[in-house]
């Protein structure tokens, strides 16, 4: 198909300097937790959003000196020449395809506690390091500020032997030390780097000028902003000093890459902010300046992107998280197949794999960070070996994967689902308070096998393990899902919780169900992702008297990994949740539950009338356990993420007939000789 | 020198199966941050252990499959043959010495999240894994326990291929699916795997038995089994099931490695016990078998090594925290010198290195992690480049290290400190409750100096500029230290808490130096480790009324690297310290103190006598900069708390780097060899 007409500005070329971006569509920098532990695997990544049509494909942060050091962060590095290689593979791959390749180098000062390095973190004044680290900052001199302006020449021209077209100058995300002098709550400097907006620049105007100087006539220079920190007065705001910065230095780079800060705020998930949510906030900085603008907030329609152009808010599309959910978003909207766009959800699962330092995963496409390692691509898949039929058991998020991806190989797919709507966990989990985008997992999939004539779907159709062997399939999968389970098992009570048997316990399942019980509620969260926390939002929004108890310090505390923990506290707190932190649930009655201290034993008695345990979910399995011979994929095997069951399903139909399943590649630290 | 005949009985051989360690020093193995990451640090590690007399060294925890994987932990791996290498390059530096090189295959089942592999963990029964990740583990059906047994068996034979000498059966820390499959409260199973014990030791019995006949003929085959829970009779006990599975296994390993679990329990700090605390808990293992038996309990005495031979507790002593403090303790007792023993101090700062995925640090061994990569030997230095004479001003952490090491190199140093006694900031925080055995950072410097006739000490010797610039040495060395700030800035607050003038604030130095306090007091811990937990602990036990404010969810959050965190809150609770989490403090008035909620902001208001703010230390580096000042002044470096505040580890380290590099050329660019990834061929 050709192009919608409107969407053709999309597709115009954009000057950056000394260089040009072939379109509009921007990969600003993101982490993917490969970086340089995973190099190969990160660069296939890279040269795949290439062929997915981004005109510019940028690195996450890549660190230009050993004083800066984010280890174990998988992040970049440029520590010396050494470092080279594995960056100009990456370029080689983004330049096959003609899109430019940009390097966010940064000096990452007291946000690197230099756990490898052991040398001490830099700062503007003394502090301690971010994180909990038993470690400080020690107050940089002239000379040490100096270094950190040789460092940064250094790894600009080193950048530009590796291949890359645009070089950043990082004041982003409170996560450089060019953005620790820049504040005036970081920075209680008494000399020309500190005090007034122009002293407290200074540093990053040094930089730029010098890194133009180094590598500007063949590379464009990009700063990297963020306008507005969500302090108020006591940072940097778009209405004060974001803006006079920007007016400051508005001439001097190539390029503006704008957001607002912290890494939370820039990367809000769905839950918490919809698509566009940094416009307010950005949108006056073209205004300023005559050079081009990039700026993102997790934009997917086409039609939202055109209007931010045409409405002089943007001249490029900034993108992290929907380019990982579909590396060919751009490529889809010029080839005017806007409805096979994989959307984004906002879950940040993404994020939590650059905080546990492996490969990026995302729950939209399973293919991410596996295209080396298993070869996976996100839009291509080796055609069907027979003319074998599959029967898929379940259309949840692991059934609908497992569908579309067979389908997309040419076998002849039945789907059955005994719900009235497909999409199992999803159809529960979208209608949860701020969940809505996560529907667009079984959106996406519904519509793709809507298209595909060698995929039936049937609902309402329950089976049996009778049905089954009538349908005579060559091979069933069973995607059946789990449910919650009510004896309270889980990490806290590996034997379950005594209950009183006029005790009255409840599930997610039952409370997604509509479940609203009278009088006071206890949720028990002892899983520590999402669910515990949104049960007990959901029963508050509905007029219960609310109390969380967990055994972990804090409500939800896995989501720090998604980096909305401190959101979902604040909320539930917000909304009168009371909440109860470090505590058991030893015994449930029908009044009452009995709580014990983690650390102390100390117990407690906390009225309810109803009990919601969130600890564990178990398979629905009946149908294996009456034909152990099927396969079992998603949650039916191992409950876990929405991202976990879309994989499983696509592992499924990428391996069907496709011999033994190859486990992957595997990137190794070279050992010299000795 | 020679060798004290009284420990003539720890160099004795000991049999192992087929091979022979030759003396009774065993490296049990632990986690290091090194492993498949940074595997020439880790393969010269180990080599230099078995050049300090260690009889056998063994690895860390060794990965056997993709389906069990812990990254970005960092342990070793033997998924495949590809992996082979990099072990195969640590045996060769054990065999070198004469050592026997062993290996702890293990699989974690629900210990791991296998985040890298993204394969479903597996265990005895389908429960949430350990880690709090969203991920489940499965039930092994018995195609998974079959495939399991073999994963063993692959292992061991890539084990016996890679050189190793002993191959471990690991069901130690509560960490492994052989441990997992042994637990009552994890294993819920009906069929011949679950229930009775005969029926949860089983897959343990099969895979000793099929790792024996795999490669048992070559390698001996160890068992590590913790013996005890220490979770009373709901788990396993030295006086229950912990005693019958010995019972039932006896001669079936070539040799029992035994320890209580899980981790946290087995590596106490010495902060919360004893040299030696183990030894009620395994004392009867020895009783149920003719097998050589190892066992741990941070011994660095040879006396108490000695009797736990001679009792009949142990045939072998097993270390790993006294052989990373001191890779050269069996050498220096075998050598009769045992005053030079670097001896572990029970701080777990090695801990940290693996939990927070980076090569481990050592507090009394600062060449811990750099052998490889910076060269640096445990005992062995440079002699010195030049004949210049150094001032050292400060007998802390740092500069009783610079002095020791640049003695060693044959520099004349002079160390001035201006107080009573030497030790720095050690003075004060091992006198602090638990901390005691922190003094040997001291002592072990202050006697290795006494005994150099090159390194002169002076007491009381407090210097102006004027007097360092008069001493006329070649170079001077400021180790001045640190002190706790008084002005609330740390993490939390950027700039000072606002202060009433009429309120009371007294620092952690001061209440060290033991300044009397009005009450009630209100600590605030904007530093996560153990000082403001330690301040409450004393504070409460001399009587006062303490509140302990954090804006972080627990008390002495960073100690969870330690794996103190549980015994540290549990016993600030205990004694009754008031403790509110998740707070920030914004404000002191005169008699009060002003709070706000981390999450809504909501102000809360607690009554303080005086406010003890610890958040955040200062250099004292006055003279420093005097001296930078002054262009007759000699050259100048500051190490330790005096250039950046941080670890007694960080201090020492920064003293012993000092003397390394002084009088050497500088190192352009990064200061250490690197371990770079490879590249896929294209």
């Amino acid at each position: 198909m050709a192009r919608d007409p409107r969407y053709d500005i999309l597709f115009e070329p954009v000057k950056i300097g000394p260089v040009t971006a072939k379109n509009r569509f921007y990969q600003v920098p993101h982490c993917n937790g490969m970086g340089r532990v995973y190099p190969t695997s990160m660069a296939e990544m890279r040269r795949i959003k290439a062929e997915g049509g981004w005109a510019v494909i940028c690195t996450e942060e890549i660190e230009i000196d050993s004083s800066a050091d984010h280890s174990p962060w998988a992040g970049g590095r440029l520590w010396d020449d050494s470092d080279i290689p594995v960056l100009a593979r990456m370029c080689d791959g983004i330049h096959e395809f003609g899109a430019l390749a940009g390097a966010e180098i940064n000096h990452a000062g007291q946000m690197a506690a230099n756990r490898y390095s052991r040398e001490v973190p830099l700062a503007p004044s003394h502090i301690p390091v971010a994180m909990y680290d038993p470690i400080q900052a020690r107050a940089m001199d002239l000379e040490d500020i100096r270094a950190l302006r040789r460092w940064h020449r250094d790894a600009a021209l080193r950048a530009k032997k590796a291949g890359f077209d645009l070089v950043y100058v990082y004041a982003g995300h409170q996560l450089s030390t060019i953005s620790h002098f820049l504040s005036p709550y970081r920075n209680r400097r008494s000399d020309h780097y500190g005090g007034s907006l122009e002293n407290r620049a200074r540093l990053l105007r040094e930089v730029l000028e010098e890194t133009k100087d180094a590598v500007g006539d063949t590379c464009a220079v990009a700063l990297r902003f963020s306008v507005d920190e969500l302090m108020g007065d006591a940072g940097f705001t778009s209405t004060g000093e974001g803006r006079d910065l920007i007016e400051m230095l508005a001439e001097l780079p190539d390029l503006w890459d704008v957001n607002i800060s912290g890494w939370e705020n820039d990367s809000a998930t769905s839950r918490f902010k919809p698509a566009g949510y940094q416009d307010d906030y950005v949108s006056f900085v073209k205004s300023v300046t005559s050079k081009p603008v990039v700026g993102v907030g997790r934009y997917t329609s086409p039609d939202a992107m055109v209007s931010l152009i045409r409405n002089g808010q943007l001249d490029m599309i900034g993108a992290a998280r929907p380019s990982i959910a579909d590396p060919f978003l751009p490529k889809k909207i010029e080839e005017g197949r806007v409805e096979d766009i994989r959307e984004c959800i906002g879950c940040n699962i993404c994020v939590s794999g650059d905080h546990h330092s492996v490969p990026i995963r995302c729950t939209q496409n399973p293919t991410m960070g596996e295209e080396w390692r298993k070869g996976w691509h996100p839009e291509k898949i080796a055609p069907k070996s027979s003319d074998a039929r599959v029967l898929i058991v379940g259309a949840g998020p692991a059934g609908l994967e497992a569908a579309r991806a067979l389908g997309q190989r040419g076998y002849d797919i039945t789907i059955a689902d005994k719900a009235s709507e497909a999409g199992g966990r999803v159809a529960q989990e979208r209608r949860l308070p701020g969940l809505a985008e996560w529907g667009r997992v079984a959106d996406y999939r519904l519509y793709q096998i809507s298209q595909m004539p060698n995929v039936s779907l049937y609902l309402e159709s329950e089976m049996t393990p009778e049905t089954i062997a009538e349908f005579d399939a060559d091979f069933v999968a069973l995607a059946t899902g789990a449910r919650w389970t009510r004896d309270g098992i889980g990490r806290q009570n590996p034997l379950g919780v005594e209950t009183h048997c006029s005790a009255r316990i409840l599930t997610p399942d039952d409370v997604m169900k509509g479940a609203v019980p009278k009088g006071p509620v206890v949720v028990f969260d002892d899983d520590h992702f999402y669910m515990g926390g949104l049960i007990a939002e959901k029963l508050r929004r509905e007029g219960c008297d609310v109390t969380l108890v967990t055994p972990a310090t804090e409500v939800s505390s896995w989501t720090h990994n998604t980096l909305d923990q401190h959101a979902i506290q604040a909320q539930l707190m917000a909304l009168g949740v009371t909440i109860l932190c470090a505590h058991n649930v030893t015994s449930i009655h029908a009044d009452h539950v009995e709580v014990a201290n983690i650390y102390s034993d100390a117990r407690q008695t906390i009225a309810a009338a109803a009990t919601v345990l969130v600890t564990m979910r178990k398979p629905v399995d009946d149908l294996w356990q009456a034909r152990p011979d099927l396969t079992r994929i998603g949650d039916a095997l191992g409950p876990s993420t929405i991202a976990a069951a879309v994989y499983s399903g696509h592992n499924y139909a990428r391996t069907l007939e496709a011999g033994p399943a190859v486990p992957f590649r595997r990137e190794y630290i070279a050992l010299p000789v000795c | 020198m020679t060798r004290d005949p009284r420990y003539d009985i720890l160099f004795e051989p000991v049999k192992i199966g087929p091979v022979t360690a030759p003396n009774r020093f065993y490296q049990v193995p632990h986690c290091n941050g090194m492993g498949h990451q940074y595997p020439s640090s880790m393969a010269a590690m180990r080599a230099i252990k078995a050049e300090g007399g260690w009889g056998v060294v063994n690895t860390e925890e060794a990965e056997i499959s993709h389906t069990s994987e812990l990254s970005g932990v960092i342990e070793a791996r033997l998924w495949d043959d590809s992996d082979i290498p990099a072990l195969a390059r640590m045996v060769e530096g054990v065999h070198a010495h004469g050592a026997l090189a062993g290996i702890e295959p293990a699989h974690l089942g629900a210990g791991a999240a296998n985040n890298y592999s993204r394969e479903i963990p597996m265990g005895p029964a389908a429960r949430p894994i350990d880690l709090m990740e969203p991920v489940q583990a499965r039930a092994m059906d018995k195609a998974d326990i079959k495939a399991f047994r073999k994963m063993h068996v692959d292992a061991a034979i890539r084990a016996k291929k890679a050189g190793f000498d002993i191959v471990y059966v690991y069901a130690g820390h509560d960490m492994t699916t052989l441990m997992h499959f042994l637990s009552p409260t994890r294993n819920d199973r009906m069929d011949e795997y679950g229930g009775s014990l005969e029926n949860r030791v089983r897959l343990m019995r099969e895979v000793l038995m099929d790792t024996k006949e795999a490669i048992g003929d070559t390698t001996a085959v160890a068992i590590r089994l913790a013996v005890d829970e220490m979770q009373g009779p709901g788990g396993i006990a030295a006086d229950g099931e912990g005693r019958e599975i010995v019972e039932m296994l006896a001669e079936l390993p070539d040799l029992w490695d035994v320890n209580v679990s899980g981790w946290d329990n087995d590596s106490q700090t010495s902060r919360f016990s004893e040299e030696g605390f183990q030894t009620e808990y395994i004392s009867f293992v020895k009783g149920l078998t003719s097998k050589p038996v190892v066992g741990v309990g941070r011994f660095t005495s040879p006396d108490t090594m000695v009797s736990m031979i001679k009792k009949g507790v142990l045939d072998l002593i097993g270390a790993a925290r006294p052989s990373i403090a001191d890779p050269f303790l069996p050498k220096k007792i075998e050598e009769g010198r045992i005053e030079d023993i670097r001896e572990c101090i029970g701080c777990n700062i090695c801990v940290t290195g693996d939990f927070l995925s980076h090569p481990m640090r050592c507090t009394q061994n600062p060449t811990m992690g750099e052998e490889w990569r910076k060269g640096w030997h445990p005992e062995r230095i440079a002699p010195k480049a030049n004949d210049q004479s150094v001032l050292i001003v400060g007998a802390g952490p740092a500069g009783l290290e610079a002095a020791r090491a640049l003695g060693q190199r044959g520099h004349a140093v002079t160390l001035a400190e201006a107080g009573d006694a030497v030790g720095g900031r050690l003075l004060g925080e091992a006198a602090l409750p638990g901390l005691s055995a922190w003094r040997r950072v001291v002592d072990y410097r202050s006697y290795q100096i006494s005994q150099m006739t090159n390194v002169n000490l002076y007491l009381q010797s407090r210097l102006s500029a004027q007097e360092v610039i008069d001493f006329e040495a070649d170079h001077v060395v400021i180790a001045t230290g640190s002190k706790w700030a008084d002005t609330g800035i740390g993490r939390s607050n950027r700039q000072a808490i606002p202060v009433d003038p009429a309120a009371r604030i007294a620092t952690a130095d001061e209440v060290i130096a033991g300044k009397r306090l009005e009450g009630p007091v209100v600590i605030f811990d904007d530093d996560y480790f153990y000082m403001a937990g330690l301040i409450a602990e004393k504070l409460r036990a001399e009587g006062h009324e303490v509140t302990y404010v954090t804006p972080a969810a627990d008390v002495s959050h960073w100690t969870h690297n330690t794996m103190e965190q549980g015994r540290i809150q549990t016993k600030l609770m205990q004694m009754g310290v008031e403790i509110v989490p998740l707070h920030n403090v914004t404000n002191l008035g005169q008699s009060s103190v002003r709070l706000a909620c981390v999450y809504t902001d909501a102000p809360r208001e607690l009554a303080c006598g005086t406010f003890i703010p610890v958040t955040m230390r200062e250099p004292i580096d006055a003279l420093h900069f005097e001296l930078a000042a002054r262009a007759d002044a000699p050259s100048v470096t500051r190490i330790g708390d005096c250039l950046a505040p941080g670890t007694i580890a960080a201090a020492i380290y920064s003293g012993h780097s000092f003397a390394r590099a002084f009088g050497e050329t500088a190192v352009e660019g990064v200061p250490f060899r690197r371990e770079l990834p490879l590249l896929a061929p294209q």
